[in-house]
């Protein structure tokens, strides 16, 4: 199938693309279009307007702001997985985009397009909570600062607003102490997950998170799970543990993606903790 | 006894002839053979399960640019012959099938005759449906014979009592998914009608049965009609039928005569218009002493056909020969629902069958406390338990042996669960295999030798990626006592000697003994030394020894299975066949053909599985991303080997035939490896890790 007529625009600015936005309610942002481009094509969306941020150079950037780094929206996972831009993150943001889709995919798709998308099954949303990273958003009144946590509203919802965009994540600078672990179980290569399981502990930041991805909803942060994993180690947080804090957080998984869940974040608070 | 070919080619592994032309992209398949001017054809699709049209609206379809026509039931041309119904194309307005071909654009290009398809309007006046297959229907029947001519039901003895009286029992129902056959080249059909004469380039596994099916449903004598198909990307049985998309071919082409119309399926038209596996469900009872020997088996088979015509897998024949026992019943019952017709697909009826009876061996080998070889070399009858026959050759026993040895069977623990390495249960596990030697009469060939004195051997047999190009030159060449390079082989065109159907793993057998036949002539009219020109045709020898023994292959399969005890995940790092089949003639594609069966086991063990939906009638995941297909990434070390023997009864050549015995049993050997890993009994298809969490 082909996608449905829709006006196209290719703006250079933000400000010119907010007004794009502006003009017509039925607008949708095309950034690498690898989730946006499919659903045209099956006529599963149908904007009046298709406003492409793709010449926005400004949205390609990745700048160091002291304690932490500015991510442009437009920065594609091919970018983030091939590195060479000294993120503070121990090589997480790298590894997380190496393993979304395949290439083709990466080469095209960009960090603020998956994470303004919202697809619970997609890999930014959960690793960005567990970094405690924040998303910019752009709007006529300026621009604001959203907690990952609190932007990601639910499967395929986020905190924008209409007429605003994502034009930066912010990723907090990690202390050389921090171990991270991501653990993802694909039915098949370059399929979406089954289960995510991330997880960050920071000591010197005194920062503990596990979250558990690819649910129904957004990701799903078990705090106190990660605290207990920080102050006591891999010993308190076996499989059963794991599986016990999630049934508690999340009591209408069934069994089976209760268990594909657990054993994902267990996976990955392992990859953390292990000695 | 027969007299048998002194083997000289036949045994090397030789790389297959065709194999530069293949790689290098010059082997033409359907659809691509350079024809002038064709036109394309778009099928339109019933959109309901049952019913009637009511009325098609063609007029926008019709008013676009490129559009040549538009064939509906209203004007398409008469067809003759309506015994098969699945042929019976465009001829009324009923609907048996959701997907059932209702007509076709053809058009200058594909993509407008698809964009033209989709202007069609077509109501209809749909009837309640019915297409989930259940064990407790009330309709369920019993076929007047199951594929392709064994008796429905047998019953041998007292079942009943002997059950009653048996030291150790075993009672479990096994469930095997609706499953498709996927070859690489989708089902392809070019036709040509051309003075009074249709041609076909097909993707068939038999030019001659394609004709010998279409030829009446056309009204056309067989000489008016012809079938090309020199190479053909894959089949395992799909093919080996012609199926309606030739039919609507062939209509579509009386239309527009003169010029070719190219139509291909797309990979999920595949799922409706190309026959499936029937789903099946089997109740196994087995009665056994303490010592195992069996005292009772009973294989009772539910299963679906279409309602507008029967096919009845034979899924409990293979029971009647494999163990012995004075008690045996096995029965096949039928739902008719208003689904595509189902077809051969691989091993028809060993392949479920003996995914079944080999788990319930497996089964009954623990309830007994013996070890699961030690079970079937005990029950291993001395001739056909089913006809009373002296076997031409069953060497199970020593199948089992042999791999035993190979695959290190001596390391199994006994007891499942017993094995544990890094998160991962680790089992072994074993299941036999067997598929019949069938020999299909009226292959014919010929022979003449040219001025370039090379020996042209014509007959118009099937290549469908098996190697029968290769193997059969070989088989020439050992038959006239001539080198390989001596041969010219002419295959894949009903306009040659007429060839049976690449099926049944018969297509060697019956082919070859063609040619033997057809060399023994012509050395016997025209000698050592012939002058070019000098030619002679021979049919293939009935075989008087196929009325003395029950001529069946058999063979052993091993699997390793490992499951990750936290996630339930199903890993086969190891499996490992070994075949008593006959003499092999080409060691080099009979181990792809081995391996590939085995493979395709592996698949239907975890991983296919068509999702019907019974409130539309279709099959939902109609594509190769949700009908997972095993890929490398899911295969490890699997080999295959066989006994170095000959069939002194089966033909000249004293092969069986090896195109479909690789697949049968593998499912179940990874069923019981599976089990041994972790003491789950899986007996439903296909076994997934939810199954293992369970």
């Amino acid at each position: 199938m082909k996608a449905a007529a829709f006006d196209y625009v290719a703006p250079q600015t933000v400000a010119a693309a907010l007004d794009a936005l502006d003009a017509e309610g039925e607008a949708r942002i095309l950034a690498g279009g690898q989730s946006l481009a499919p659903l045209l094509n099956l006529r599963l969306a149908t904007p009046k307007r298709l406003v492409d941020i793709g010449r926005i150079a400004a949205l390609r950037r990745i700048e160091d702001r002291g304690d932490h780094h500015r991510i442009g929206a437009m920065v594609t996972h091919a970018a983030i997985e091939d590195g060479g831009m000294a993120l503070a993150d121990h090589g997480m943001l790298a590894h997380v985009a190496a393993g979304i889709a395949y290439r083709a995919v990466r080469n095209r798709g960009t960090i603020g397009g998956s994470l303004a998308h919202a697809d619970p099954s997609g890999d930014w949303p959960s690793a960005l909570m567990a970094l405690d990273a924040r998303a910019v958003a752009a709007g006529r009144a300026g621009e604001r600062e959203i907690a990952i946590r609190d932007f990601l509203r639910g499967a395929f919802a986020t905190a924008l607003e209409p007429g605003e965009m994502l034009t930066a994540i912010l990723l907090p600078k990690l202390s050389a102490a921090a171990r991270w672990g991501y653990y993802k179980i694909v039915r098949k290569a370059g399929e979406f997950p089954e289960a995510i399981g991330a997880a960050l502990f920071d000591s010197e930041r005194r920062r503990a998170r596990i979250v558990i991805g690819a649910l129904g909803s957004a990701p799903l942060p078990l705090d106190n799970l990660a605290a207990r994993a920080a102050e006591k180690g891999i010993e308190a947080v076996a499989l059963d543990a794991v599986e016990a804090a999630l049934r508690e957080a999340a009591p209408d998984l069934d069994r089976i993606a209760l268990r594909h869940h657990a054993v994902a974040a267990r996976r990955a608070i392992l990859e953390a903790l292990a000695p | 006894m027969t007299r048998l070919l002194e083997p000289r080619a036949i045994g090397m592994p030789l790389e297959r002839l065709d194999g530069h032309a293949k790689v290098t992209g010059t082997a033409p398949y359907a659809f691509e053979h350079a024809l002038r001017d064709p036109l394309y054809l778009y099928p339109l699709e019933a959109a309901i399960a049952r019913g009637r049209m009511t009325a098609i609206d063609t007029a926008e379809a019709e008013a676009l640019a490129g559009v040549v026509a538009v064939m509906t039931p209203r004007n398409a041309p008469r067809l003759a012959a309506d015994d098969d119904q699945e042929l019976w194309l465009l001829q009324s307005e009923g609907i048996h099938f959701r997907g059932q071909l209702v007509g076709a654009v053809i058009a200058q290009t594909p993509e407008i005759a698809r964009h033209a398809a989709a202007l069609v309007r077509i109501a209809y006046e749909a009837e309640p449906h019915d297409a989930a297959l259940a064990a407790d229907r009330d309709d369920l029947y019993k076929p007047e014979q199951v594929n392709p001519d064994y008796a429905a039901d047998t019953d041998e003895g007292d079942v009943e009592a002997a059950l009653a009286a048996a030291d150790v029992a075993i009672d479990a129902t096994y469930t095997t998914p609706m499953e498709h056959n996927n070859p690489m080249e989708p089902h392809t059909t070019v036709a040509i009608w051309e003075g009074g004469v249709l041609t076909l380039y097909d993707s068939t596994q038999g030019a001659h049965s394609v004709r010998t099916t279409l030829a009446p449903v056309f009204g056309l004598a067989p000489d008016k009609i012809r079938i090309i198909a020199p190479y053909v990307g894959g089949g395992f049985g799909s093919k080996g039928t012609a199926h309606a998309h030739d039919v609507l071919a062939g209509l579509a082409a009386q239309m527009v005569p003169g010029r070719p119309v190219k139509f291909a399926l797309t990979r999920q038209q595949m799922f409706w218009l190309a026959g499936y596996r029937t789903p099946t469900i089997q109740r196994i009872r087995l009665g056994a002493g303490r010592d195992g020997r069996l005292t009772a088996i009973v294989h009772e088979v539910i299963e679906q056909t279409a309602r507008f015509k029967e096919f009845a897998e034979q899924t409990a024949t293979s029971t009647r020969i494999m163990y012995a026992s004075p008690n045996r019943r096995t029965s096949h019952r039928l739902a008719k629902l208003d689904v595509p017709v189902p077809s051969w697909m691989r091993a028809p009826g060993e392949t479920p069958g003996m995914f079944a009876g080999e788990v319930a061996m497996d089964e009954l080998a623990v309830a007994c406390g013996l070890d699961p070889i030690a079970l079937r070399i005990r029950n291993d009858p001395a001739a056909d338990p089913q006809s009373g026959k002296p076997w031409s050759g069953r060497k199970l026993v020593e199948c089992l042996r042999e791999g035993a040895r190979r695959f290190g069977w001596d390391r199994r623990a006994p007891n499942p669960a017993a094995r544990r390495e890094d998160g991962w249960l680790v089992g072994m596990g074993v299941a036999s295999s067997t598929y019949p030697a069938y020999a299909l009469p009226g292959s014919r060939a010929t022979i003449r030798y040219g001025e370039d004195q090379r020996y042209v051997v014509r007959i118009g047999a099937a290549d469908i990626g098996t190697g029968t190009w290769t193997a059969l030159t070989q088989i020439a060449a050992d038959a006239l006592g001539c080198p390989i390079e001596a041969v010219r082989l002419e295959i894949g065109d009903s306009a040659l000697p007429h060839a049976s159907v690449e099926g049944g793993s018969s297509g060697i057998n019956c082919w070859g003994s063609a040619i033997v036949a057809a060399a023994r002539a012509f050395r016997g009219q025209h000698g050592a030394a012939p002058v070019p020109g000098a030619e002679i045709g021979a049919e293939m020898p009935e075989d008087p020894e196929a009325q003395r023994f029950a001529m069946h292959s058999f063979g052993a399969q091993f699997a390793e299975v490992r499951v990750n005890a936290d996630t339930g995940e199903i890993r086969v790092p190891r499996m490992l066949g070994v075949f008593s089949a006959g003499r092999i003639i080409n060691p080099r594609t009979a181990r792809s053909q081995f391996i590939g069966g085995m493979t395709m086991g592996l698949s239907m063990a975890l991983h296919e599985e068509s999702v019907l939906d019974p409130r539309f009638g279709h099959v939902v995941n109609h594509d190769l991303a949700s009908y997972h297909i095993a890929a490398h990434a899911d295969i490890g070390d699997i080999d295959a080997v066989w006994l170095d023997e000959v069939d002194p009864h089966s033909n000249p050549m004293g092969s069986r035939g090896i195109g479909e015995i690789g697949i049968v049993g593998a499912a179940a050997a990874i069923a019981n490896a599976a089990w041994h890993a972790t003491g789950i009994r899986i007996r439903d298809l296909p076994i997934t890790p939810d199954k293992l969490l369970a």
